[in-house]
Formats: C-alpha cells, structure tokens, sequence
C-alpha cells in the first residue's frame, strides 16, 4: 500500500486574504470583495495545485469592524460556489450553511442540485448558529444550546434522507422508456420538533451520490454530531500535542456512533506565507503589518514575553537585560514560540511578521521551511490535512502552489494530482447516499 | 427613447424546454436537467437574440408522472442563474423566490449577491406558495390566503430595507485612508411584524442598478395589489388581446394607486412555441412531440366546446352536427378560440396540437407568424412584452432567435442591441434602493 497522503484544502472568503490590511496593498484591487471573478481565479490557483477543496465558512451578520477592514466572510458561500462550479473541473466546493434558519428542504434542495452540477463535488459544513446577532436577522430569540443541537440533528437526517429519496434505482433518463422509475422516488416523511418534510426531493444522484458532510471541531453535543455525520473536521489545534488529541477525539466520536474512524478526517487549520527566503516571506508579511497600528500587537507581545514594558525599539533586537527578564507562557505554544525568536535575535516588528499572533499555526518563510512544517504534523498524526489560510490572495496562493507542492509530492506526502473526480473521491472516503444505516433515526 | 419597442423575456430552467415530451425529442440531452453547460449555452442564445431577461418558475415539491416526463420546472434556480451569470453579460437573471415559507435574510442575501456578482441584472419573482404538497415538504400546512398575502408584504418590506441597509455610500474601499467602509453608513433595519423580521444589516454593497428588480405573477386581487406597489414586472398567463390588455391597464392602474408611475410597471403576456416551415410542419412536430398528452386532452376539449368528444374521433374533424351545436364555455377563458381552429375543419387531434389547451397562446407555425402574433398583441397595446416559452430549446429556441428577432427588428418593434447594461435599465425601471419611499411613506 502506497505512502499516506495529506489533504489539503484552501479558505476562501473575502477574495483579499485573511489578514485585515491585504485590501490596502496596492497591487490589490480594492473592490476585489464583490467581484466574482477573483474568487474564481483563486479556486482556479489552488486547483492548479491539487488541492483537494476550497472552504467557504461563515457568518450571517456583520462580522469585525468595516470602518477599517472588509468583512472576514463571503457574501454568500453557495451562491459564490456555484458560479465558482462552472470555472473548475476538479476541485472540491465546501461551503458552509447554518442548520438553524434555513427550512432542510431547501437546504437539500441547493446543496444537492449543486453536487449535481458540479459532478460531484460538493461538501456541506453543517453548522448550528450561536451568536445573538445571527438570530436577531431571522427574528428569532437565541435557542438553549441543546436546542441548537436538537434542531442540528433532525436537520442533517431529513437532509440526508431527502438526498436518498431519489434512489439509484430511479435510473437514468431513457428517451424510448422513463424519465425516472417512480417506484424508487419515495417521500422520506420525517418529523420532528422543530421541522419536518414529506418529499421527496426532485434531485437525482451525483457523481458521488450526495454531498460530504463537514463540520467544526468542538466538544459535547458538536462532538458526537461530528460523531454521527462529519467526513470532515475541520479544528485549529495549537500544537502537534493538541492536534493528535483531537484527532483521537473524533475518530473515537465516530466509533462510538457506529462508524468507521477512517471516514473521519481531521483537517488543521494553518497559515503560509512562501518568500525565496525567510527575509523576503518577512517582508512581505510586513508590508501589511505596516499598515496597521502596531501598539496594539507590540502590547501583546510584550505579554507574551512575560514582559512588564512594551518594547521602545520596535526594530532592534532584544537586549540582553530583556531576554533575561522573559517569561513565556508554558502552556502557550504561541508565547513558547514568541520567546524562541526574541532569543534567536529577532526584532520586536520580525517577531510578529513571524504571525506568532495568528489564530493557528503559521510559517512564514521558505518553501523548505513550510514544508517541513506540513511534513512534520502530518506524519506525527496530529492531522489527516490541512486548512490553508493566506494573508494575501493574490500572491500567497500561487507562491504555495507552485513551490511547496511540488516539494510535498517530492515527499510523498500529497497526490500527484487528481486521481478521481469527486470529493469523496479526493478524501479517499466510503460511498453514502442518504441516511447512514448505521446512525440511530432518533436524535440523542 | 424614439417609438417604443417591445421586451422579450425567456422561460428558462428544466433543460429541456415548455412542452411535455421535449425531453424526448431527438437532438435534446435526455439528462439536460442536470447540464449546466446547456442552460448557459440557451442563455447565451437568448443573449444573442437580445432578450431582455431570462424568467425562472419554480416549484418545490415533486409533480406530475416522474415516468413519463422530466419535471417541468428547474431543479434549482439560483444556483442556474448565478452559473449562467458567469457565461453573460447583459441578460436580465428573474428568479421566483417564495414569501411563503422562505426566511427574508436568506431571500435578501441570495438575490442581492446574485445581483451584486451579475454586475446588476438580477430581479426577484415575487410569489407566496399555493400547492399543498408543497407545504408538506415545509412539514406544515398552506396558511389562509390572507394570511400568505400578510407574510408576503412583511417579507418584501424586509428584504428591500435589508437591501438598502449597506447605504449607497457606505463602501469607500480607500486604500490611502485605509477606510473600508462608513460604518455610519451600514444600519440595521430592525424591523418586526406578525409573521417575520430581521435586524439587520445585510452586508452587501449596492450593485450596478442597486439592488435585484421585484417581478410579480397571478394571484388575482392580492397579486394586483403586490404588483401596483412593488414590481417593475409582471408576467401573466392571458389568452386574448381584450382580456390582456384589461390586466395591463389594471396593473397600470394598481401602480398608480400605490403612488408610482404606471410606465414602471412592465406587462408581459405569455406566449408558448412550436416553429416549423409551415403550419404542417409545426402541427406534425407538435404531434410528434406530444402525441399521446395531447390525445388525452379530447375530453377537456370536447368540455370547452360544450360537446362529448372521443378519443376514437381524434382523426377526423367535428361533423356538421357537432359544428352546429357547439358552443364555447365560459368557463375557460381558450373556448373561443379552441372553437375557431375546430371550425376550420381540422382534425381533433390537429386542433389540440394547436395548442387550444396550452398554458398560454401557442403560436403553431412559422416564425413569421410568431412574430405577427407579437406585434398583433403589442401594438393593440395588450401587453409591454413577451415571455416565450418555446416547446424545445435544443431546436425551437435558435429559430426565435435567428428569424423572429430579426423580423421584429426589421419592422423597428425590438431593438438591436442592449442599450444598458443592468435589469434595470432593459426594463425602464426606476432608480431604487432600499425601500420605496413613494409607496412606503
């Protein structure tokens, strides 16, 4: 059997990148956050790469400050992806929908028609909405948590089920008999509390049945759903440590729910800037640092260090008063890592050009270096794959594409390139269609 | 603008086209409603034929003998316009979106983002739901009509102030300031009544024309009232000049009462295809289409020409007896005319595959006579314009485009090209962002 490989997929959002001064660059196009075609040439970029998916999440309401910096979020993910079908071959399409608002029927109804136009290439990241501002734009007060929950699993089952209604026995349209055999188009008649559906839907079978099921790493209830439905999770551990634990959690979720723990990937959540060299990936990462205030962060780093005055002298390195005095924060892989580079003679501005703040692991530096990094959670199981963000659309995603891809492939850690057509195909996992016969119909 | 001119819109969605049995017709991908390479090559038909928009229909539940035929209407319509927005430039994008059992937010977002990623060519076909079947794939029941109708005002009322809420002026994107946006500008719309309601904001700039354009279609005395006060267009289903025209001149009016200009708001009469050389031709591809639908039409035929007609009779015309006693019924609003083409002696089998019992006038014939109907309709002033729904796109839509259009053009009834670039501008629409305050106060 052939060397395991990594799974990588790409975040895509506001067509900038994910650092809030990347729309300010000159050799952006400012109103590149409305414009479709931009989302098209980055899925385009990472499909040229292999990559397996892009990833739109999301949030219904207005996220971050837009005095300053455009919304993190898309405009709206299914929408986006399905103008973004119609420009690609191979890539996956994961795009993220709330189970809290949305009637499943129609749930189903777009996701499914969308696997279907783009031959099977659609994954859904089912999750519940938690944020007060989120249901105030349907209306609606705030469920209980379990309630959230409640609502999660009866809407991924009729959506499952309402996917299968259509079965493959239905056949293919035959000019000289049927269009469809109705005997294998059933209603699912399925109730809940909170919703409920007849069926069933007109949608017929994709290249890969119906649509993946992705969510969010979390704990309790999302957990044992992720348990229950998810191929895919996607998580932010902080640290190989972290990352293997939670990729034991969940492959333990999925057992317990009667499943095998290989159809459960556990994708982590990164960050890359690629130069020709640390300095020039540095640089880079300055230009848009630089055009923020740089209080704010230089006042987190000297926490970070463990130091009581923020640093006077933002581009020289620390003195020797200063390393001395450093405390990081043990259990902090970020302050661990901020204090590594103050004492390998970083300046205060270099520190933080390293991302040590960004919400994930994040290398910024050379092909080799990025590499390695993925080389190195992969094979110590603290990932099945990996979330790739980058600060700079326009740049970050082909400096990836064209120069660590072909060191993992080198590697053998990544596919030489699409060996099937599907997403399912691409995350190596099982046929489904419908309801898993192995998940209990009613909710826990 | 010199002489006016008509509109042509498209039905557009299954793959196929308007007629039972087009699935089968030789040349058509049995498996088109699955092909989006087909809808963008159809709409990019459309597009050089200069069509105005492109009208999607839509129905949420599964209808009809899943055997026999494909279903009549797209499997999804957003999803088709956004994919066909990438392959136009200037065709207008109509979906149908339902009040009904639809939350505001999403309706807003989806069509917005449409319009927005369409550079301004997105309208919002207005309807609450009517089936039953329907409602039960919502796992509930159809609320009372006037109830429907309430909800239906809420969620328009809604996703128009949701649409306005990214004020006009509120992206500055100015990379030298590093302002991205006048948050002064971005405001909730808090807005609440019995059935639904939204914070807000929606977090979408204005597009080329603002936002999506509102269509309207049926639903009799509340429909009207929808149609006066928010849509720039209305598709009907009329069968006559007289009974059109009373509609257009009713819209007219219902806009006028809402306080609008009775030029915005844009009639289009509905017009159903099957093109051939000649009037034979046309009748036998109609029959070769849909023989067998059509043969089970004799009974409802034979209602409407208050007579008792048979199957067995479907190869000869009415006798003279039969000519003497029939008489339209008053029921059905296609007797006349159904009487009309029985008394010129055609066979019944040869008057239904005229398309007497058909959604709209059928034009069975030659293109000529498809673009004689049109002219015959608009200059009687009956309607503003058209929706074609041709009997198969594969082969029924390229003659439209390439004979009909000409032939209207020729006689200065349509234009030559685009003269703007957004919905908007095709239709005469006015200007409008969020909501409007002429109607609204």
């Amino acid at each position: 059997m052939s060397k395991p490989k990594m799974i990588l997929g790409m975040l895509l959002g506001n067509n900038f990148g994910v650092h809030a001064a990347t729309w300010r660059m000159p050799h952006v196009d400012p109103g590149a956050w409305t414009n479709i075609e931009a989302t098209i040439k980055q899925a385009r970029a990472a499909e040229r790469g292999g990559m397996q998916l892009i990833f739109l999440p999301d949030r219904v309401f207005l996220h971050g400050d837009v005095a300053v910096s455009p919304p993190q979020f898309n405009i709206d993910p299914i929408i986006t992806l399905s103008a973004v079908a119609q420009a690609t071959d191979r890539i996956g399409l994961v795009g993220t929908a709330s189970t809290s608002f949305t009637e499943p029927y129609l749930l189903a109804r777009q996701l499914k028609a969308l696997d279907v136009f783009s031959h099977g290439r659609v994954g859904w990241n089912a999750v519940p909405s938690y944020e007060p501002e989120a249901f105030a734009n349907f209306g609606k007060e705030m469920p209980q948590r379990e309630n959230k929950y409640e609502r999660l699993h009866e809407v991924v089952q009729i959506v499952q089920a309402l996917w299968g209604s259509w079965g493959y026995g239905a056949g293919q349209p035959d000019q000289a008999g049927k269009f469809a055999d109705p005997a294998y188009i059933r209603p699912v008649n399925l109730r809940g509390v909170h919703v409920g559906v007849r069926g069933p839907l007109s949608v017929p079978p994709s290249e890969q049945g119906q649509p993946v099921v992705v969510m969010p790493a979390s704990s309790g209830y999302g957990l044992q759903a992720a348990g229950m439905y998810a191929n895919v999770v996607i998580g932010m551990p902080s640290s190989i440590e972290e990352g293997r634990a939670m990729r034991e959690t969940i492959r333990h979720a999925a057992t317990l729910a009667g499943r095998d723990p290989d159809e459960i990937k556990l994708l982590a959540f990164v960050g890359y800037t690629v130069g020709d060299t640390e300095r020039q990936a540095l640089d880079m990462r300055r230009a848009l640092d630089d055009r923020m205030d740089i209080h704010g962060p230089l006042s987190r780093l000297a926490a970070y260090l463990g130091l009581r005055e923020v640093p006077s002298k933002p581009d020289e390195p620390f003195t020797q008063v200063q390393l001395a005095a450093m405390r990081g924060h043990p259990q902090d892989p970020r302050s661990a890592r901020a204090v590594e580079l103050a004492k390998a003679g970083w300046s205060p501005r270099d520190i933080l050009a390293h991302a040590v703040f960004d919400p994930y692991p994040s290398v910024v530096g050379t092909a080799d270096q990025v590499a390695d990094h993925l080389q190195h959670w992969f094979e110590a199981g603290a990932a099945d794959g990996f979330m790739v963000n980058f600060d700079d659309y326009a740049t970050g995603i082909d400096a990836f594409v064209d120069r660590v891809v072909p060191l993992l492939r080198e590697r053998d850690i990544f596919p030489d390139g699409y060996a099937g057509t599907t997403l399912r195909d691409h995350l190596g996992l099982p046929a489904q269609y419908g309801l898993d016969p192995r998940i209990a119909m009613a909710a826990p | 603008m010199a002489t006016k001119q008509m509109l042509i819109g498209l039905l557009f969605g299954n793959g196929y086209g308007a007629q039972f049995g087009a699935w089968r017709w030789p040349g058509v991908d049995p498996a088109g409603w699955t092909n989006m390479d087909l809808m963008v090559r159809y709409a990019q038909m459309a597009e050089r034929g200069k069509f105005q928009f492109l009208f999607m229909p839509d129905f949420q539940s599964m209808r009809g003998d899943i055997g026999a035929d494909a279903q009549q209407l797209t499997m999804e319509p957003m999803l088709t316009l956004a994919a066909v927005a990438q392959a136009t430039e200037r065709i207008g994008l109509v979906a149908t979106g339902s009040t009904t059992f639809n939350e505001p937010f999403n309706l807003a977002r989806q069509f917005k983002t449409l319009d927005v990623m369409s550079h301004g060519r997105a309208g919002w076909n207005v309807v609450p739901t009517s089936d039953p079947s329907i409602a039960a794939n919502y796992g509930r029941e159809l609320p009372p009509r006037a109830e429907k109708y309430e909800r239906l005002h809420e969620v328009v009322q809604i996703v128009q102030a949701l649409w306005g809420s990214w004020g006009k002026d509120a992206w500055l994107h100015d990379q030298k300031s590093g302002r991205f946006a006048d948050p002064a500008k971005v405001k909730p719309v808090n807005l609440r009544g019995r059935h639904v309601g939204s914070a807000g904001p929606l977090v979408l700039p204005p597009s080329e024309q603002g936002q999506p354009v509102i269509f309207q279609a049926g639903g009799g005395d509340e429909g009207e009232i929808v149609a006066g006060r928010y849509a720039s267009g209305v598709v009907g289903v009329v069968f006559s000049i007289e009974e059109a025209r009373e509609q257009r001149m009713a819209l007219r009016a219902a806009a006028e009462r809402a306080g609008r200009d009775p030029d915005e708001i844009k009639f289009f009469a509905g017009v159903m295809t099957s093109l051939g050389q000649d009037r034979r031709a046309a009748l036998d591809r109609r029959i070769a289409m849909s023989r067998d639908a059509l043969a089970q039409r004799v009974g409802y035929l034979g209602q409407m020409l208050g007579l008792p007609l048979k199957p067995s009779q479907l190869d000869a015309p009415l006798n003279a007896e039969q000519l003497a006693a029939a008489r339209p019924s008053p029921y059905d609003p296609r007797s006349n005319h159904a009487l009309k083409i029985a008394r010129e002696g055609w066979t019944l089998l040869d008057v239904l595959a005229h398309g007497v019992i058909d959604y709209h006038p059928t034009i069975v014939g030659p293109p000529v006579e498809l673009a004689d109907h049109m002219q015959e309709w608009f200059e009687a002033g009956a309607a503003d314009g058209f929706w074609l729904n041709p009997d198969v796109y594969e082969d029924g839509l390229p003659p439209i485009v390439d004979e009909v259009v000409p032939i209207l053009q020729e006689r200065g009834l349509f234009h030559r090209d685009y003269e703007g670039t957004t919905l908007r501008d095709h239709l005469g629409a006015p200007a409008q962002y969020g909501l409007d305050h002429r109607v609204m106060g």
